[in-house]
């Protein structure tokens, strides 16, 4: 997987929250958002067919993962069955090497690749905006040792950095969350920092300084909500690339370890299988790839529908 | 003996004893040349390039260097580049004489004088003397040069005064003298071994060219010379023709000076390299597609291709000498100790090792039904009084081991440590699924493949119910127990911390016993002590082949310690 | 132009001295790497005492610290622990071999996906646009490694069991022959060898940038100067070659120039699928065996590389977009 970023001092990015950046300064020209612009953006976003699916399949998903031990029927540990065994109607997407029911295991793996992608981006969220908003509102030199970081970050190529602190932390599900996140803070710092810089001059935030608003509050209150929506995009897709980072890196040796039912690894034994039982590579395959498009097409219709002049 | 490929990531030694030891005076292995091409297979025909995809199918070789070389792999070129003393017959295990033209020893085994027969050249016409066997041995235990098989001088030999030379205080031993004008090499030991001759066959026992190996300067703590980065120069039926290229290839061609067998058919090597993650599957997918005359077969891979391959008689699949086991930490207060035999009779009980074989080796390995495989002289095959899963029995020992320590089965959580690697983790999950049959908690503890073994030797953190794997290095039923068991291995290859004096008694009698047979004797009656006196371990599985060829190739043999012996392959026209 | 251009020239040193500091502590809380230098057999007491003397892991952090500058800033990377190797034989001997399968898939990359990107913003909501629109999401989706597997199992394994002709065969591994004129442009006997790889390796950003050269061209359609340039009656293919695409091409070469810069080191999938020597696999499997030597060693030219080529793209600006002048506050 490679990972495009952004560049050190250029101010766009690359991948493809690329171009949520390019028209972040347009987007960050509509003011404060009401009520009914809320309802709009949801009304323009029910419009695009594919992104509503996306919304729907993460829905899904979702609830799949938390009913997993309801909708599934036996053990995902449990090794009693043939090995390989065909889709059938006792087991829907037949057995693994080890005689283990392959559907019950794509169940419980949307647990840990929804795990990995909504906590590593809740990580990422947390530094990126706690950089941005530093570096951004107080500027100077503060700002330019945080941009520095941020290139700092940026120059490790992606996959290669997270090998690297994976195996110097130690491999768990935990390492994989917290490496993915503090490798991918950087862009909604650069975001967040500069939206910061184009909001914080305008009057409604001078007006609210002079009315004796803290830092704390006029960033939250009023910078923030301002800022956003781009970054909503951006962690949309972030989300389907965690995604496909752990499978990444699953395969490669380095993510979650046996017998936890990751989709990456379940990939990485089906491989072999190829010809033999291709239900083990496709099953899991399968919903790494609708996850990672479901996140990807809510990102566009939520890009589309948060920037309606590009439609 | 480090087996990287397949599923044994880590370091495993295995010795494996021919006890063609008789009571002093002069042991004659009559070294013939190799087994020439099987008559089934036709006339041979000289000439040829031979692109190897087995051997390097799991990764680029640490180091060639004979007295580096740890891993089978990367001591296969070094078999092809260089011949020792003694070898080992690839088709029938027996030791038989190369350099040496005869041994002698003393009645207690404890002084060997090896005779080094005269002409026999290096490739670039230098002489093979005694001395360069000096050399290099000395080399081989040199601090400087680090070298992780020194073992084999300084703890199996114990060559005298090997100590001194490891510490950095002498440069040579004392024990080891050369005599180039008498063409002997005399060694004299700590302790009496009586299957010395066995151990010098192994390639970190090579003879160098010492011109050669110092043209660029002397090796020094301070100082590295990397002979390994040039062309290395061997006395063997091949030699290289460049220097190896990492992660590429190491090619070799004939050697025309080669007199200690017959003439290799094949005139070119070349031994493709693979690396990652799924290096296996790229070398098996890349023979499958006409890219190379040898392949090796991914455990996943293997039903298919013993249908394919095993039928044409195109597969490498007989036994070899390893074992897989997984072993208890008799340390650990849960499952250690004479109190808990009975829990650990119970877990041996219940663990189905036909199932593991089926499902992860699709069919590629044998039941252990003993530590040591067969093929190692003296060993007995079923010595182990649970060879397989008995549920009945284990419940039956859990029982009385609930009854005996007054604890429950219900509280325990039994800890798997593994090395992550294709394999080992599917092995704990048969195990842990075959443990919740009988009603016991397991929990699959996967560790970071490249530090699992330091992190147990050092028991930090401690492990409970441990992986771990061995190949033979020589043919020698010794290696198989002394290493693994022996109290002399704690915080090396004794990964359970096994401590038990009666044990180490019957080695060091085994080791000076003056027939095969009191040898072998005493050697079973330690095998049982371990498996069923203190059930310290439960063997798994016996290794086998897994190497495909070409309808090209022909006379392929695997030797019993996993190599090949490319000079007496040949390659049919077409 | 010049003081900016400096300026970012000299921002390059705190970030690369950043990262390596960054790596060589990361190395730090893993402890001791005797286990890797002398392998997994456990040693004498005496040959681990000679093995910390010798690499100084007696110590203290600071100490090798400042020594590792030095030597980095000698131009000598230290020695392989597993290998014993030196770093800098290792680089000189993977680091051609990345650029050229990175170099080759930028320009798949450019061919494919510029042409996709185009096509789909000129004709927007036809057929040919939705094609290129889900086409390239779903490949972002999938998985490099079973594009490589699928690869390998077509035009590889499948073609030689069913006797495919010559050219429609590929090797499904390894580097071949190694041969290359004027140091990237495959011989004979190469190309083979590189297709498949390159293109694996281009599949994910062909994607991005054909969905990017789409979304700017889309803008730069739109923009006023576009329509201006209509309005003097130039005709729509000129107008789109001559303004379009100049306008489009500055977040593109962006992307593209980035891409180059991380396809050298993040090829790890590619190159581990079909065994091509390079940088990305080595960094990753030193690293799996804490080889702190070689990833250090690696990762810091690879950081280099990245913050070089990114200056090069930055200063590209002003040739795409004349509107464009340093000089300002541009970080």
């Amino acid at each position: 997987m490679t990972a495009p970023r952004i560049p050190a001092a250029g101010g766009q990015s690359a991948e493809v929250p690329a171009d949520v950046l390019i028209r972040d300064p347009q987007a960050a020209d509509s003011l404060a958002p009401e009520l009914s612009q809320r309802t709009e953006i949801w009304r323009r976003f029910r419009k695009n067919k594919l992104a509503v699916a996306g919304l729907a399949i993460i829905v899904i998903e979702v609830l799949a993962a938390v009913l997993a031990p309801v909708i599934t029927f036996i053990d995902y540990k449990s090794i009693e069955f043939e090995g390989k065994l065909a889709p059938s109607a006792a087991h829907w997407f037949g057995t693994d090497p080890l005689g283990r029911d392959v559907y019950t295991r794509v169940v419980y793996g949307s647990r840990i690749s929804l795990q990995v992608g909504l906590a590593s981006v809740t990580l990422a969220l947390v530094m990126g905006l706690a950089a941005g908003a530093v570096a951004g509102f107080y500027g100077g030199k503060l700002d330019g040792f945080l941009m520095r970081i941020t290139d700092v970050f940026l120059a490790f190529p992606y996959i290669l950095a997270a090998i690297v602190l994976i195996t110097v932390i130690g491999r768990s599900l935990w390492t994989v969350i917290i490496v993915l996140g503090a490798l991918g803070w950087m862009p909604f710092a650069r975001l967040f920092r500069g939206s910061i810089l184009q909001i914080k001059e305008l009057e409604y935030i001078e007006a609210a300084r002079a009315a004796g608003c803290g830092d704390w509050r006029i960033i939250t209150r009023h910078i923030l909500p301002n800022a956003i929506q781009p970054i909503i995009v951006y962690a949309t897709i972030f989300v389907g690339t965690a995604v496909l980072s752990e499978a990444a890196l699953s395969f490669l040796g380095v993510g979650v370890t046996e017998p936890t039912p990751a989709w990456g690894l379940m990939i990485a034994q089906g491989r072999a299988y190829l010809f033999t039982a291709p239900g083990l590579l496709f099953f899991p395959g399968a919903a790494i790839f609708i996850t990672v498009m479901a996140f990807v097409f809510m990102g566009d219709g939520l890009r589309d529908a948060l920037d309606p002049r590009l439609r | 003996m480090i087996r990287r490929r397949g599923f044994v990531s880590a370091a495993l030694i295995v010795s494996i004893a021919m006890f063609g030891v008789a009571c002093g005076g002069s042991k004659d292995n009559n070294g013939s040349a190799p087994t020439t091409a099987a008559k089934s297979e036709g006339k041979p025909i000289f000439g040829g390039t031979l692109t190897d995809l087995q051997n390097f199918s799991g990764a680029s070789p640490d180091h060639l260097d004979p007295n580096l070389a740890a891993a089978v792999q990367d001591s296969q070129p070094g078999q092809l580049i260089w011949n020792e003393l003694t070898k080992t017959n690839p088709k029938t295990g027996q030791l038989e004489n190369s350099v040496a033209s005869a041994i002698d020893h003393n009645a207690d085994f404890t002084e060997w004088t090896f005779h080094v027969k005269k002409g026999v050249k290096f490739s670039n016409g230098d002489p093979v003397l005694p001395s360069s066997f000096a050399f290099s041995w000395n080399r081989l235990i040199n601090p400087a040069l680090a070298s992780e098989v020194s073992y084999h001088v300084t703890d199996n030999l114990k060559i005298q005064g090997s100590a001194d030379v490891a510490a950095g205080k002498a440069k040579t031993m004392t024990g080891l003298v050369a005599d180039d004008a008498a063409m002997t090499l005399k060694m004299t030991l700590d302790a009496p071994l009586n299957f010395a001759d066995k151990i010098v066959s192994h390639l970190a026992f090579a003879p160098l060219d010492e011109k050669d190996v110092t043209k660029n300067g002397t090796l020094t703590v301070d100082k590295t010379v990397d002979y390994e980065k040039g062309v290395m120069i061997g006395n063997g039926p091949y030699k290289m023709l460049e220097a190896h290229k990492p992660q590429d290839n190491l090619t070799l061609v004939r050697n025309d000076l080669y007199t200690l067998g017959h003439k290799p058919y094949i005139d070119k090597i070349i031994f493709k390299e693979f690396n990652g993650e799924g290096a296996q599957d790229t070398s098996w997918t890349t023979f499958e597609s006409g890219g190379g005359e040898t392949g090796y077969v991914p455990s996943t891979k293997f039903a298919e291709a013993k249908a394919k391959y095993g039928t044409v008689n195109r597969l490498a699949d007989k036994p070899i000498l390893g074992l897989y086991y997984w072993g208890f930490n008799m340390k650990d207060p849960v499952v250690g100790g004479p109190e808990n035999v009975k829990l650990r009779q119970a877990i041996t009980a219940a663990i189905n090792k036909t199932e593991m074989i089926n499902k992860v080796y699709n069919g590629s390995r044998k039941v252990a039904t003993a530590i040591a495989p067969p093929g190692i002289p003296g060993q007995k095959p079923g010595l182990d009084k649970i060879p397989n899963q008995d549920l009945t029995a284990a419940k039956k020992y859990l029982a009385d081991w609930e009854a005996a320590t007054g604890k429950k089965a219900s509280s325990l959580d039994i800890k798997l440590n593994f090395g992550i690697g294709l394999g080992h983790g599917d092995n704990a999950s048969i195990i842990q699924a075959n443990l919740a049959t009988i009603g016991i908690k397991a929990t699959p503890d996967g560790r970071d493949g490249t530090t699992y073994f330091s992190s147990i030797r050092k028991n930090n953190p401690p492990g409970m119910f441990l992986r771990a794997g061995w190949i033979a290095d020589y043919v020698a039923y010794d290696n198989m127990l002394f290493p693994l068991f022996d109290s002399s291995g704690i915080g090396s290859d004794n990964l359970t911390q096994y401590d038990n004096p009666a044990f180490d008694k019957l080695i060091t009698e085994a080791r000076a016993a003056k027939t095969d047979a009191d040898a072998g004797a005493k050697y079973r009656e330690a095998e049982d002590l371990v498996l069923n006196k203190d059930r310290v371990a439960v063997p798994l599985n016996w290794y086998a082949g897994q190497v495909a060829w070409s309808s090209k190739l022909h006379n392929v043999v695997q030797s019993p310690l996993d190599f090949f012996s490319y000079e007496d392959m040949w390659l049919s026209k077409a | 132009m010049a003081g900016y251009t400096l300026r970012r020239v000299l921002l390059i040193v705190p970030v690369v001295w950043g990262a390596m500091t960054l790596l060589f502590l990361a190395f730090m809380v893993r402890g001791n790497p005797i286990e890797t230098l002398i392998g997994e057999r456990a040693s004498s007491a005496t040959v681990r005492a000679q093995i910390t003397q010798k690499y100084g892991l007696d110590q203290p952090v600071l100490v090798r610290y400042g020594r590792y500058l030095k030597n980095v800033s000698h131009g000598d990377l230290g020695r392989s622990y597993k290998q014993g190797r030196s770093v800098n034989d290792i680089l000189k001997q993977t680091a051609p071999n990345s650029l050229r399968l990175a170099m080759w898939a930028i320009l798949i990359e450019i061919l494919i996906g510029l042409t996709a990107g185009i096509i789909s913003a000129v004709k927007q909501y036809s057929f040919l646009d939705t094609f290129v629109t889900v086409s390239t999401t779903m490949l972002v989706a999938v998985p490099v490694f079973v594009l490589g597997y699928l690869f390998q199992y077509a035009l590889g394994v499948y073609a030689f069991q069913h006797n495919f002709p010559a050219w429609m065969r590929f090797p499904t591994s390894g580097i071949g022959p190694n041969k290359w004129y004027l140091g990237f442009i495959p011989s004979a006997g190469e190309w083979k060898y590189l297709l498949l790889p390159a293109v694996t390796l281009a599949s994910v950003s062909t994607a991005v940038v054909a969905r990017m050269t789409r979304t700017t061209m889309l803008e730069v359609l739109r923009a006023d100067y576009m329509r201006t340039a209509v309005a003097k009656g130039l005709t729509p293919r000129r107008v789109i070659l001559k303004h379009g695409l100049k306008n489009a091409m500055i977040p593109v070469v962006t992307l593209i120039g980035l891409d180059l810069a991380s396809l050298i080191g993040s090829a790890v999938l590619t190159e581990s699928v079909f065994n091509w020597p390079g940088m990305g696999g080595t960094v990753a499997r030193a690293a799996q065996s804490l080889d702190a030597p070689v990833v250090l060693g690696l990762t810091l030219v690879l950081v280099v590389a990245y913050v070089v080529i990114n200056l090069l793209v930055d200063l590209s600006y002003a040739f795409f977009d004349p509107r464009i002048r340093y000089g300002g506050d541009a970080a």
